[in-house]
């Protein structure tokens, strides 16, 4: 029983580590709350069952497709919008709260009008569809693989290290020649790729996607932002092990905690506020420099 | 009078004096007689419009309200709150449960739902004392969603509050009792579709009144001030001897009070108590809508809420009129609501970051100035920060004070 607790903690644990991870990038980099995270969530799901689903393709095109969505969106909001108001960081703010519910609304009436479809339950199939515990497995190995592969790319290419620089200072960056435009473009795309890889994930797991699935328990927004501060805003290491804390924090209220399931969805929030009211800095505060 | 301190002379007597001085309307400038009038104009809309329209109307003065609750304590004091729809459910289903499941009147419901929004209010005010930017944005972002889960959570029984419970995702079971409704237990018994129209509407404007007149002359009153200099400087009003942590706790306050009254006012005007009108179909969305709204209208102006209020709802209002079909797509454009609304506020957030209304003035001024062959005044005479502005600047050293950015 125990046991059982563990690993379905670890393994959701690793999903919620790929659903943070773009939000720590772009706050990381560009000290900005990206809020528009949900929609790109939304948006990668939506379109794995666009391709899946609607045309038929196999699951693996369709997370390929959620992928490059999310990318896609991801730059797009950059170069379309936050480009414009990098200096203003309330308008910022409010604007990628817009951005994501019009993403999530347009998932809503595109789904209902035009693919006649309830957005509110849009099928998704899970990657691996024979075995709940292979599909586990992949997500687990998968999350590992891709935040291995950034960290790697942050800490030793010379893009990465460019990121990092930026995320230091802007004028420190530009001084040295570096393009902070492109920086943060990249930092957009990866987030958003993140982003769209673990709504397709999300979404097979939970057995389906929905418009409103980024706020719906486990509500992917919002523990996104909390994993993030947990770990402390900006740091990638600390996003892991904030990932982890909440989703062992979690599977164990859920399964142990006397009537626990009623409890799923909001033991982690009551977690987060004790933490937040307690030790606001965060586990490892800025650390992503260094 | 102007240089008097506050404590020479008669107090009480000069105050008197500057309220009635205030209050002549003949003295009013422009932009508040152009005010008093739109507020005339707000009341007398049941004369040209059909019971039916009036009902359609009735939500767009309570998006006011809300609008108004927010900007007193974003707005002004520049605490952002992202989830101020707390205040409202709390409000709405606080009023409900206590009518319906404690057979209490009407009246103490929307009174003790206040008192409770209130305390909300304190529940979220102490947090924002130590946190910053997006730590309380978090917060707050975070307190609608309990609230939501809560109401699963009880949804059959909730002990000694609400012993026939919350009612789930579904809303309460109950409709509570109306101000003004056909019902016995209305508070005002009416028969017929056009008083009763007329009596939802007025109730509705009345609660609007009590509410702008609350926000209008806390804001405006010293303790506004004080507010403003929170935004501007901290620091500042520490060293004047003013304790800022008192004065964010008496915005809070006020802001939930008055954003539970409304939600209180609501179910009790024809409003259904469920989390799709107090919460918004996508649980922080209304939240999200109200902070649009005042900040297209103007933040930090309490008039710029209502305006900003006004526009969403015509833009809804037009996109759902426009039923021509959309080429290639095949669906008609009404049936793409809310996507133009929210494009259009994206731009506005973009092109107009300080908001309709005092744009609106500036650009007024100037044309009054033009026209009178004055000299234009400059945009900014005192040389201030828009509230905007200071907001953001507070917010940016925030950002960069948590990941110790070197950036300015």
């Amino acid at each position: 029983m125990v046991l059982d607790t563990i690993l379905s903690a670890t393994f959701i644990s690793a999903l919620y580590a790929v659903i943070a991870i773009g939000f720590t990038l772009i706050f990381g980099v560009g000290g900005i709350l990206n809020f528009a995270h949900g929609g790109f969530i939304t948006l990668g799901a939506f379109s794995a069952y666009i391709a899946s689903g609607y045309f038929g393709l196999p699951i693996f095109v369709g997370l390929l497709a959620g992928t490059l969505v999310g990318a896609a969106v991801g730059g797009a909001t950059y170069m379309g919008v936050i480009r414009y108001v990098r200096t203003r960081p309330v308008t910022i703010l409010i604007l990628t709260f817009v951005i994501g519910f019009f993403m999530m609304y347009f998932v809503r009436v595109f789904g209902r009008e035009i693919l006649k479809i309830d957005p509110l339950n849009i099928p998704v199939d899970p990657v691996i569809g024979s075995s709940s515990f292979g599909n586990d497995v992949f997500i687990f190995a998968t999350s590992w693989l891709l935040i291995g592969a950034l960290f790697y790319f942050v800490n030793y290419t010379r893009t990465g290290r460019a990121i990092i620089a930026v995320s230091m200072s802007d004028k420190g960056a530009s001084l040295v020649g570096i393009d902070s435009e492109r920086i943060n473009l990249i930092t957009w795309v990866l987030a958003g790729a993140f982003a769209g890889y673990a709504g397709v994930l999300l979404a097979g797991s939970l057995g389906g996607g929905s418009w409103l699935m980024s706020i719906e328990p486990p509500a992917p927004l919002v523990l996104s932002f909390a994993i993030v501060i947990l770990g402390g805003l900006g740091s990638i290491k600390g996003s892991v092990v904030g990932a982890y804390i909440i989703g062992f924090f979690e599977t164990f209220t859920v399964t142990f905690a006397p009537g626990g399931s009623q409890l799923a969805g909001i033991s982690s929030l009551v977690l987060l506020l004790v933490f937040l009211l307690v030790k606001p800095e965060g586990l490892f505060g800025r650390e992503a420099a260094e | 009078m102007a240089t008097k301190t506050p404590f020479e002379g008669n107090t009480k007597e000069r105050r008197r004096e500057a309220v009635k001085e205030k209050l002549q309307f003949s003295e009013l400038t422009l932009r508040h007689r152009i005010g008093v009038y739109a507020i005339v104009l707000l009341g007398l809309f049941p004369v040209f419009l059909t019971p039916l329209e009036l009902d359609a109307f009735r939500p767009v003065l309570f998006f006011m309200m809300f609008a108004m609750s927010w900007d007193v304590v974003s707005g002004y004091t520049g605490q952002l709150s992202f989830g101020h729809a707390f205040f409202f459910a709390i409000g709405g289903y606080g009023s409900a449960v206590v009518t319906t499941q404690h057979g209490l009147p009407v009246i103490v419901g929307i009174v003790l739902a206040t008192v409770v929004a209130a305390l909300g209010g304190l529940l979220i005010g102490i947090p924002a004392l130590r946190l910053e930017g997006p730590y309380l944005s978090l917060v707050t972002l975070i307190a609608p969603l309990l609230l939501y889960q809560t109401f699963i959570l009880f949804s059959e029984n909730l002990p000694l509050f609400a012993p026939q419970g919350l009612g789930g995702t579904g809303g309460l079971p109950t409709q509570p009792p109306q101000i003004v409704g056909f019902a016995q237990d209305a508070l005002v018994t009416v028969s017929g579709n056009m008083s009763w129209a007329l009596g939802r509407y007025y109730t509705a404007f009345a609660a609007f009144l009590i509410v702008l007149s609350v926000c209008y002359a806390v804001t405006r009153s010293s303790a506004g001030t004080v507010f403003t200099a929170i935004r501007e400087d901290e620091n500042a009003v520490r060293s004047s001897g003013l304790n800022p942590a008192k004065f964010k706790i008496f915005a809070f306050v006020l802001a939930g009070a008055v954003g539970g009254f409304a939600g209180a006012m609501f179910v009790h005007a024809g409003g259904f108590p469920n989390t799709e009108n107090l919460l918004g179909p996508g649980r922080i969305d209304l939240s999200i809508q109200v902070i649009i709204m005042a900040i297209i209208g103007g933040m930090g102006t309490i008039v710029g809420a209502v305006a900003g209020a006004l526009l969403f709802a015509l833009t809804t209002e037009v996109v759902n009129a426009l039923t021509f079909t959309i080429p290639l797509l095949g669906i008609e454009f009404a049936a793409l609501d809310p996507l133009p609304t929210f494009l259009l506020a994206m731009l506005v957030l973009v092109y107009l970051p300080d908001g309709v209304v005092p744009e609106a003035i500036r650009r007024g001024r100037r044309m009054r100035a033009r026209y009178r062959g004055e000299e234009v005044p400059e945009p900014e005479p005192t040389g201030g920060n828009s509230p905007v502005q200071s907001t953001i600047q507070k917010y940016r050293e925030e950002i960069n004070d948590i990941i110790g950015r070197d950036n300015q």
